[in-house]
C-alpha cells in the first residue's frame, strides 16, 4: 500500500507539471511569449482557494449560521481569548487554523454549499489566471522578449516573494488553511472526514484534468489555431502582412495559457490543503517548467510528458533517496538535496548545447493530407469513386482520433478506480 | 551620525548601481539580459567571509561562541546573551581589511564567475546559434547552479543553521560593519568607490587605446572587426568588468541585507530596474538608474507610506496608517514599468545635447529669437 501511495504521489505531481507545462508549451513552444513569471500565475489559482474561498466561506458562513459568531471554545485560543468574528480569526495568524476547523465543521454538516464554493472557486481561480493573463499582455503585445521576461519574472517576484508573503490579509508567511470543500460527502463510520478520500479525489480529477487539458493542446497544436501560432512565432511581419491579426492571438494565447497554469495551481492548493507564498518560488514554477519544456521538446506535448517524467522522477529519486546517497558518498544529506537542481542546470545547458530541439524535436502540424487527398480526387476522375470516403480525409486527423480516444478512455479508467475507491 | 535608514540606502544604492552598471554592460555586448548576475554579488559576499575567516581574531571569538554555545541552549538564548556574544564579535573583528582587502578579493571572485560563464556557456552557446530566449534560459540555469552551489557551501560549513545564512558566526560579525565618524562606513565607502570607480571606468574608455576599442566593438562589432579590434577580446574584459564590479557590489551589500545563498534572487529584479531605469544601452545610465533604483526602494518605501498616511488621514479626518516598509519591490516593479512603457530609452538615451538645445531655444533672448525668425525667414 506504501508503495501505492508513493507512486500517486508521484504521479499528482506530475500531473500537476504536466498541466503547467503544457501551458507554457503553449505560451512559449507553439508562440513567443518567453514566460518567465510562471510562477505568479500557478500561485494566483492556489491563491483562490484561500483568498476567495475561504474568505468568502468565512463571511457567508455567519450570515446563513448566525450561532456561528461567538460561539465559546469554538475559536479560542488559550492566550488572548475569543475571537467573535469568524472572517477576523481566519486572517490572524494564531487563530486561523482554528477559524478553519469552524468553516469545516459547517461545510461538513451542508455537503452541497462547500460542492458551490468549490465550483465558484474553480471558476473564479482560472478565471483570476486569466484575467492576469489578459493583464500581461499589454506589455507583451509592446515589448521585445527580452524586456518581457524581465518584466513577468520581476512582477512574479514581486507578487510571490514580497506582496503576498508581506501581506496578512491576503496570505502572510506562515500561510492559510485551504478549507475542507467536499468533507461532507466523505464521512466515515466514525464520524470523522476521511482526508485520505478526499486527497484522492481531487488527485482522480487532476489526472482526468490533466487528461483534458492534454488533449485540449493537441487539438490547438493541430488547428488552424496553432498553424497561426507557429506562423505568427517564426515570422510575425509575414503573418501580419498576410491579415492575421497578431493581437488578438496573443491575447488569446497568454489568457488561455495562464488559465490553464491557475488551474494546476489550484489543484496543488486543494490537495496539500495548505498555501504558503513560499512554495510557489521561481526554481520550482518557472525554472522547473521551462527544464522540462526544453529538455522533452519545444513545441511538442509528447515531448514536454517526456521531461516532465524525467525531470520530476530525477528529483523525486535524488530527495528520496538523500540520506542513503549522502552516506554513500559520505556528505550532509542537505546537500544532496541540492544535487537537483545543480544537476538540472547543468543538463539544461547540455541540451542548450548538443540538441536545443529537445529529446522529442517538433514536428509540423497534423493537418490534412494533401497526397491522399489527391489520391481520392483522382480516383474519383478516374470513376472509380463516385464521393469522397468520410473517413478518407486524412490519415493524421484520424490518428490524432486514435489518441484521443485511448486518452479518454484511460480518463474513464481513473473515474472508475476512484468511484470504486470512494464507494 | 547619519540617520541608519539614510546610509543603509546609500550603501545598498552603490551596490545597486555597481550591478546595474555590469548588468548593462554585459547586455550591450552579448545581447542576452543575465538572470545570473546577481549571483556573482553573493561571490563578492563570500569573499568578505572567507576575509572574516581569515582574520586571527576569527578564531580567538570562534572558540568564544562554541564555548557559550556549548553552555546555553541556542535556541534558548536569553538577548542579554546575545548582546555579550555579539559584543565580544564587535570588538574585535571590525577592521577596514574588509574594504582594503576586501574589494579585490571580491572582484577576482566576480570575475572568475563571470568569465567561467561567458566562456563555457554563452559563448558556445551563441556560436551554436541559439536564440535570445535559449541563452536567456541558460542564464536562468547558471543561476540555479549558483543557487546550488551557494547553499551546498552554506550546509557544509555548519549543517545545523540551515542553508539560510551564509555562516552562523559571519552574520553577527557581519551585523556589526566597520564605522567612520559614527556612521556606518558602507554609506560612505560605498558612493565613494562608485565615484572613483565610474572616473576610471570613464578615463578608459575614453583614453586609451583599448578603452576607445571596446567602445567601438559595442557600436559596432562587425565594423570594429574590419579595421583590426578584438572583438571577442573586448567581450572578454567586459565581462570581466562586469563580473568584478558584481563582486565589488557584494561587500557593500553583506552589511545591508540579509547576506544568504538565496541573496541572488532577492536583488535581481532591483538589478535589472536600475539597468532598464539606465535604458540597457548606456553603461553610466546604468550607474545612475541603480542609485535611482536603490534609495526609491528603501527612502520611498519609507517616506511614501507616511506621506499617503498624511494625505489619507488630511482626507478622510481619520487616523490612517500605511505602511509600506515592507514592500521595497513594488517600486522597482514600479520603475520598470513605468520605463518601459512609457520612455522606454531610459536615462541613458535621453539625448542630452538635445535637451539643451531646446531648454535654451526656450529660455534665449528676445533678439536672439528675432534673429532666428529672421534667418529661417
Amino acid at each position: 500500500m506504501a508503495l501505492t501511495d508513493t507512486l500517486i504521489e508521484l504521479g499528482f505531481m506530475m500531473a500537476i507539471y504536466t498541466i503547467v507545462t503544457l501551458s507554457l508549451n503553449l505560451e512559449a513552444g507553439y508562440f513567443d511569449i518567453p514566460n518567465f513569471g510562471k510562477a505568479v500565475f500557478v500561485f494566483i489559482g492556489a491563491w483562490a482557494t484561500v483568498g476567495i474561498g475561504g474568505n468568502l466561506s468565512a463571511y457567508l458562513l455567519p450570515k446563513l449560521y448566525p450561532e456561528i459568531n461567538g460561539v465559546n471554545g469554538v475559536v479560542y485560543n488559550y492566550t488572548t481569548g475569543y475571537h467573535t468574528n469568524l472572517h477576523a480569526a481566519l486572517l490572524d495568524k494564531s487563530w486561523s487554523r482554528q477559524a478553519v476547523e469552524v468553516i469545516n465543521l459547517y461545510l461538513r454538516q451542508h455537503p452541497m454549499l462547500g460542492l458551490t464554493l468549490l465550483l465558484l472557486v474553480v471558476i473564479v481561480g482560472i478565471g483570476l489566471g486569466a484575467l492576469l493573463g489578459l493583464l500581461a499582455s499589454y506589455p507583451a503585445l509592446r515589448l521585445r522578449e527580452e524586456y518581457l521576461a524581465i518584466l513577468l519574472l520581476s512582477f512574479s517576484e514581486l507578487m510571490v516573494v514580497n506582496v503576498f508573503y508581506q501581506t496578512p490579509s491576503l496570505l502572510g508567511p506562515q500561510g492559510l488553511w485551504v478549507p475542507d470543500f467536499l468533507g461532507g460527502f466523505f464521512i466515515g463510520p466514525d464520524g470523522e472526514v476521511d482526508i485520505a478520500k478526499v486527497a484522492r479525489t481531487f488527485i482522480a480529477f487532476t489526472f482526468i484534468g490533466t487528461i483534458l487539458i492534454y488533449i485540449l493542446m493537441e487539438r490547438i497544436a493541430n488547428s488552424p489555431m496553432g498553424r497561426l501560432m507557429r506562423a505568427i512565432r517564426d515570422d510575425n511581419l509575414a503573418a501580419i502582412s498576410y491579415g492575421k491579426d497578431e493581437v488578438a492571438v496573443r491575447k488569446k494565447v497568454i489568457m488561455l495559457s495562464n488559465a490553464i497554469a491557475a488551474f494546476g495551481g489550484m489543484m496543488v492548493a486543494l490537495k496539500t490543503m495548505t498555501v504558503q507564498a513560499m512554495n510557489f518560488k521561481r526554481v520550482y514554477y518557472t525554472f522547473f517548467p521551462w527544464a522540462m519544456m526544453i529538455l522533452g521538446g519545444v513545441a511538442n506535448n509528447a515531448g514536454t510528458v517526456l521531461g516532465v517524467i524525467a525531470v520530476w522522477g530525477g528529483t523525486r529519486v535524488i530527495n528520496t533517496y538523500k540520506n542513503d546517497l549522502g552516506a554513500l558518498l559520505g556528505i550532509s544529506p542537505d546537500i544532496v538535496a541540492q544535487f537537483d537542481k545543480l544537476l538540472l542546470g547543468i543538463l539544461i545547458l547540455l541540451i542548450l548545447y548538443f540538441r536545443p530541439e529537445g529529446i522529442i524535436p517538433e514536428k509540423p502540424s497534423k493537418t490534412t493530407d494533401f497526397e491522399e487527398l489527391a489520391e481520392v480526387s483522382w480516383k474519383i476522375e478516374q470513376g472509380k469513386l463516385d464521393k469522397i470516403p468520410e473517413n478518407a480525409t486524412s490519415r493524421f486527423l484520424r490518428r490524432i482520433k486514435t489518441q484521443e480516444t485511448i486518452l479518454l478512455i484511460i480518463a474513464l479508467i481513473v473515474f472508475i478506480v476512484w468511484l470504486a475507491y470512494i464507494i | 551620525m547619519v540617520n541608519p535608514l539614510i546610509a543603509q540606502s546609500l550603501a545598498y544604492a552603490s551596490g545597486l548601481a555597481f550591478l546595474s552598471m555590469g548588468l548593462t554592460l554585459t547586455y550591450i555586448t552579448t545581447r542576452v539580459p543575465n538572470f545570473a548576475h546577481a549571483s556573482f554579488a553573493v561571490a563578492g559576499m563570500y569573499a568578505v567571509l572567507w576575509l572574516t575567516k581569515l582574520n586571527k581574531v576569527y578564531e580567538v571569538t570562534w572558540k568564544n561562541w562554541i564555548k557559550l554555545a556549548a553552555t546555553v541552549d541556542k535556541d534558548q538564548m536569553s538577548i542579554n546573551e546575545f548582546r555579550h556574544l555579539t559584543s565580544i564579535l564587535s570588538s574585535n573583528v571590525y577592521s577596514f581589511d574588509y574594504f582594503t582587502l576586501g574589494f579585490p578579493l571580491a572582484f577576482l571572485f566576480g570575475a572568475a564567475i563571470a568569465v567561467a560563464m561567458y566562456v563555457l556557456i554563452l559563448k558556445p552557446l551563441a556560436d551554436r546559434g541559439n536564440t535570445v530566449t535559449g541563452l536567456m534560459i541558460a542564464t536562468f540555469a547558471f543561476d540555479i547552479i549558483m543557487l546550488a552551489v551557494y547553499t551546498m557551501y552554506a550546509y557544509s560549513t555548519k549543517p545545523s543553521y540551515g542553508a539560510y545564512e551564509l555562516d552562523p558566526l559571519a552574520r553577527y560579525a557581519l551585523g556589526f560593519q566597520p564605522e567612520i565618524a559614527g556612521t556606518p562606513a558602507t554609506a560612505i565607502v560605498g558612493p565613494v568607490i562608485v565615484l572613483v570607480v565610474a572616473v576610471v571606468f570613464w578615463a578608459f574608455l575614453r583614453y586609451t587605446k583599448f578603452g576607445i576599442a571596446m567602445r567601438a566593438a559595442i557600436e559596432n562589432p562587425s565594423l570594429a572587426e574590419t579595421v583590426g579590434v578584438n572583438v571577442k577580446l573586448v567581450y572578454l574584459v567586459s565581462w570581466v568588468i562586469a563580473g568584478g564590479l558584481a563582486g565589488m557590489a557584494g561587500v557593500l551589500l553583506v552589511y545591508n541585507i540579509p547576506a544568504n545563498p538565496n541573496a541572488a534572487a532577492l536583488i535581481i529584479v532591483s538589478v535589472f530596474a536600475g539597468s532598464i531605469a539606465g535604458g540597457l544601452s548606456s553603461i553610466f545610465g546604468g550607474l545612475i538608474g541603480g542609485y535611482i533604483v536603490g534609495l526609491f526602494e528603501l527612502l520611498g518605501s519609507r517616506y511614501s507610506g507616511d506621506l499617503i498616511s498624511w494625505m489619507a488621514s488630511g482626507i478622510t479626518g481619520h487616523t490612517v496608517q500605511v505602511n509600506l516598509l515592507n514592500y521595497p519591490k513594488l517600486f522597482s516593479l514600479g520603475t520598470i514599468i513605468v520605463v518601459l512603457l512609457i520612455f522606454p530609452q531610459g536615462i541613458g538615451g535621453i539625448d542630452w545635447g538635445n535637451v539643451r538645445k531646446k531648454f535654451l531655444a526656450r529660455f534665449s533672448r528676445p533678439r536672439e529669437k528675432a534673429e532666428k525668425a529672421g534667418e529661417s525667414g
